[in-house]
């Protein structure tokens, strides 16, 4: 449900947005438009993603706990 | 496409010119015309009737006939008790037959169009043979009503002057009040067709000139072809048009645009408009009665809070009710929770259907009251608040707590002193009815917060809105929510940066001492 | 040229520290400690000058200049565009983890009924149009609720206190240092650590040189507030509060007024929500900042909506629950947010000053 949700959303913003998306000629709008697109693609696809019951075993921040995790402990250790 | 012509020159035969002028203003069945001989030259006069005063008009006719060119001579007309004639912006000084009077200016004009525009401000319009320009002097009478209590902003106590829709008459209101040089009324004119004056005003030496610069700016932007009501104007200079939220005063007294002036800001007058327009103001302004500094400082103090806490009121009252009772109703103390329980039992609707037919049925009885005849407005109000409201609870439709809420929210919205504010609530409640049915109070709570940032980022005239609130001017709290003591507020406001921030002097390198402080 | 007061920027730090402060802190401590468990707020502090020091640093380095763009200038467009990337999805995780601290806050305390995600898009949709107002109406807006927060509050606190029990925090110390210190990693590393969004405000304030000044002044008024929460909630709740997800909402539940109030938790849950919009604002004003230093764009606005709507997708992608979210910032956030705020910093700070080349866009001082 929230991946129909977030369609709307990201539909919603590209309304309001358009002038942006397609007149905009400040510096930097072209790398500011393909962000732009970056977020709103990688926001329907966690939408659809979170709103899906059977994806159990996808720990999207897994590779930052076996980053700082160790760190952390450490941090609970040292006092 | 209409060729663009020049203007064209006042004929040289008297006769020939006021037929001129009449057959540029014809049908105009007001226009009087009345031919005298004048050191043996033909002399036409010319007026409109019921715009000018009939007496000074007389006067000068009759000076007009007798004296010729002695007419001009110093101390003719002071001699006869002619007063003062106000010059409009486009006159052109010239040679009258004469000379010219110091007290009755007369003045000469060299063209039609500008004969026409002179007797459409008032003016008798003379025309003599073998002149090749017409001699204009002012005897405008506007009809107008005299000074009455104003109507929309009334009060127990204070001043019961009110202005009117005389620009003249309102400046001279000022000016009984503010007897300094600095007080200035700057002539401005506004609609291509209506030519309506106005006076910019201000003290010079307190306000801000950045501040008077950019009201000027904006109002050079005033294009229209008719000035018909202050709300013109108004319209062009704010600063969020499309922000419900009033971002100017409006006011019929002129003692309060005279406290307005003194504070460092700038006010606006505009002929047929029996309001002042005052820049910039804020919010918590706007929650402020004339009253308030009528009375004992201390009493306006739970007043003003009174106040402030009506206008969240007006708008938040219904829709924290449809939130009670559809989500949140553990907030509510359980006998009262079964009570209102109760009261909704067999009625067919939604809470939140309720809430809003209530609304609608109390808005338009609020508009009826107000369009109708003041007699029947009364009574429609009364029928309607008191019979129909009672009909609906005993039929089922509605529930009393609905029409308490309402009603309280009614009452709430009628102590604002600000118009603009009332409206703002009337609209706003509806937003949060909406958003109440469909998230309780937290969606009340995001709105209401989305309000606040809003409210905050609007402007008026380069001044925060919401200040002295936020951004926080500690200095300026002593007249906002509390009213200090008037010997307590020895400075104007600093958010208006005015140039002379001191109210009164005292004598130099003293300090200023109240009489028990010995 | 937009710019904020000191006093603007105080509140703003105050309420992203106790904006989840005041909602999960106290149990979040009571984890390790319980008759300790006031000695472990104070630990803020910690995080709180750390961060300073850090801003200390940053505004005599790089005056004038956003965190984004000064690892940019001091690491080059490779290293530091990757570092500048790392700092945008630091502050997109942090505002997710808020994010969905708040929908499922407001989902327990008020909206049982409501999905997660309708909650938390009304949220961000609020957000999105403070933020787009720009950081100027956000510091107005904190500034506006505080005096209300300051009514209200203090009535809270002495209605609660008729629970109160001194017996809660005895014996004093018995447990020794290390649960203390323990219950002090969180404020002083998760949520002391966040004054460091502050060093994207940089060329919006109006005394940049006194941030580490504010960042001090609001690392102490938040440690002040957060231990006598902590006092007030071990106090009512007892030993029960190592239980619970939101033990202060438990001590507002337990007020009672004769028969006038019986529930005051959801007005708490309601003002939680407003000082949330703000938390989430303030760092969601950091994050479109750096996304328009990363981007070389004049404004930050093009970034609202699509960071809002990112960040609100995030938060339900990344956690799978409200387990997931406590486990998150009891077992990594301290390091990630040690390693990005503090080292990081510092690392670009010590490439500048290594490098000795005027990096600032004004001509105000040297390096």
């Amino acid at each position: 449900m929230n991946g129909v949700v977030g369609m709307g959303l990201a539909l919603l913003c590209g309304v309001l947005q358009w002038r942006f998306l397609l007149r905009a000629k400040e510096p930097g709008a072209k790398t500011a438009r393909l962000v732009w697109c970056v977020l709103m693609g990688a926001g329907m696809v966690a939408a659809f993603v979170a709103g899906r019951q059977d994806f159990p075993s996808l720990r999207p921040l897994g590779w930052l706990e076996t980053v700082f995790a160790p760190l952390t402990r450490w941090l609970y250790e040292v006092g | 496409m209409r060729r663009r012509q020049g203007p064209t020159p006042v004929p040289q035969q008297a006769e020939r010119a006021a037929a001129e002028l009449e057959r540029r203003l014809m049908p105009c069945p007001d226009l009087r015309q009345q031919s005298l001989a004048v050191a043996g030259r033909t002399a036409v006069i010319v007026w409109l009737e019921g715009l000018v005063d009939e007496q000074r008009l007389q006067i000068g006719l009759g000076a007009f006939a007798a004296g010729g060119r002695d007419a001009a001579q110093p101390g003719w007309w002071e001699r006869l008790g002619l007063g003062q004639g106000r010059a409009t912006a486009e006159s052109r000084r010239g040679p009258v037959p004469g000379g010219r009077s110091p007290l009755l200016p007369m003045r000469s004009v060299r063209h039609m169009e500008a004969a026409v525009e002179a007797v459409l401000a008032g003016n008798a319009v003379a025309f003599l043979d073998g002149e090749p320009f017409a001699t204009a002097w002012d005897v405008e009478k506007s009809p107008g009503r005299t000074i009455e209590r104003p109507e929309n902003e009334p009060t127990l106590q204070g001043p019961q002057e009110a202005f009117t829709e005389n620009l003249g008459g309102n400046l001279a209101l000022l000016r009984k009040r503010l007897k300094t040089p600095g007080f200035k009324a700057e002539p401005w004119e506004f609609g291509e067709r209506s030519h309506t004056q106005a006076a910019l005003l201000y003290i010079e030496g307190i306000t801000k000139p950045e501040l008077l610069d950019t009201v000027r700016r904006r109002l050079k932007y005033v294009h229209v072809d008719a000035v018909v009501d202050l709300n013109v104007v108004r319209e062009y200079i704010n600063d969020a048009p499309f922000s419900p939220f009033p971002t100017t005063e409006e006011t019929e007294r002129p003692e309060r645009v005279v406290s307005s002036l003194l504070q460092g800001r700038v006010g606006l007058l505009i002929d047929g408009s029996p309001n002042c327009v005052m820049v910039p103001v804020t919010l918590p302004m706007l929650l402020n009665s004339p009253e308030d500094y009528y009375m004992r400082f201390a009493l306006a103090l739970p007043l003003r809070l009174l106040r402030h806490l009506m206008f969240w009121s007006a708008m938040l009252l219904p829709s924290l009710y449809v939130a009670l009772l559809t989500y949140n109703q553990d907030l509510m103390p359980t006998p009262l929770l079964v009570s209102v329980a109760a009261q909704h039992t067999g009625i067919p609707f939604p809470t939140v259907i309720e809430a809003l037919a209530m609304m609608v049925a109390f808005e338009a009885l609020r508009e009826a009251g107000t369009r109708l005849p003041r007699a029947v407005g009364q009574s429609v109000s009364i029928v309607g608040t008191l019979i129909i409201g009672d009909a609906a609870v005993r039929a089922g439709l509605v529930s009393p707590g609905m029409v308490i809420v309402v009603a309280a929210t009614g009452v709430a919205s009628f102590t604002l002193p600000a118009l603009g504010l009332v409206q703002v609530t009337r609209l706003l409640q509806f937003l949060f009815v909406s958003v109440a049915a469909l998230m309780g109070l937290y969606g009340v709570v995001l709105l209401a917060v989305a309000t606040v940032g809003h409210l905050v980022s609007i402007r008026s005239c380069g001044i925060p809105y919401m200040s002295p609130l936020a951004p926080t001017v500690w200095s300026d709290m002593k007249d906002t929510v509390v009213r200090a003591p008037w010997w307590a507020m020895r400075q104007r406001p600093r958010q208006f940066e005015p140039l002379d921030s001191r109210r009164a002097k005292g004598r130099p390198g003293q300090r200023q001492k109240r009489w028990w402080a010995r | 040229m937009t710019q904020i007061s000191r006093y603007q920027v105080i509140l703003m730090l105050v309420w992203v520290v106790l904006g989840t402060g005041i909602l999960t802190m106290p149990g979040t401590i009571a984890q390790f400690t319980v008759h300790d468990a006031w000695l472990g707020a104070p630990f803020l502090l910690l995080g709180g000058g750390l961060s300073a020091g850090v801003a200390w640093v940053h505004v005599r380095l790089f005056p004038g200049l956003t965190l984004t763009q000064a690892v940019r200038a001091a690491l080059g467009p490779w290293i530091g565009g990757f570092l500048a990337a790392w700092l945008c999805l630091w502050l997109l995780i942090t505002t997710a983890t808020v994010g969905r601290e708040m929908s499922a806050f407001v989902t327990v305390a008020t909206l049982p009924n409501t999905a997660e995600y309708v909650v938390g898009a009304a949220a961000f949709a609020c957000v999105a149009y403070l933020v787009h107002l720009g950081i100027e109406v956000v510091g107005r807006v904190n500034e506006f609720i505080m005096p209300l927060v300051l009514v209200i509050v203090p009535i809270l606190f002495v209605l609660a206190l008729r629970w109160f029990d001194i017996a809660a925090f005895q014996p004093v110390w018995a447990e020794g240092f290390t649960p203390i210190w323990r219950s002090g990693i969180v404020p002083a590393f998760a949520y002391g650590l966040e004054f460091v969004v502050a060093l994207q405000w940089v060329p919006a304030l109006r005394t940049p040189r006194t941030l580490p000044l504010d960042i001090l002044i609001a690392a102490a008024v938040s440690s002040l507030i957060l231990t006598v929460l902590v006092v007030e909630t071990v106090g009512v709740v007892g030993w029960p509060v190592k239980y619970m997800n939101y033990p202060v909402l438990e001590v507002v539940r337990a007020i009672r007024l004769g028969k006038l109030i019986e529930r005051l938790d959801t007005v708490y849950a309601m003002g939680v929500v407003a000082i949330l919009v703000l938390k989430l604002s303030a760092i969601h004003l950091s994050l479109c900042r750096a996304l328009q230093d990363v981007c070389g764009t004049q404004d930050a606005r093009w970034a609202v909506l699509p960071a809002a709507f990112a960040v609100w997708a995030a938060s339900y992608f990344l956690f799978r629950n409200t387990a997931g979210v406590t486990a998150f910032i009891l077992s990594v956030v301290p390091g990630y947010f040690l390693v990005t705020a503090i080292f990081l910093p510092l690392l670009s700070s010590a490439a500048a000053w290594l490098r000795r080349k005027p990096w600032r866009r004004t001509a105000a001082g040297r390096l």
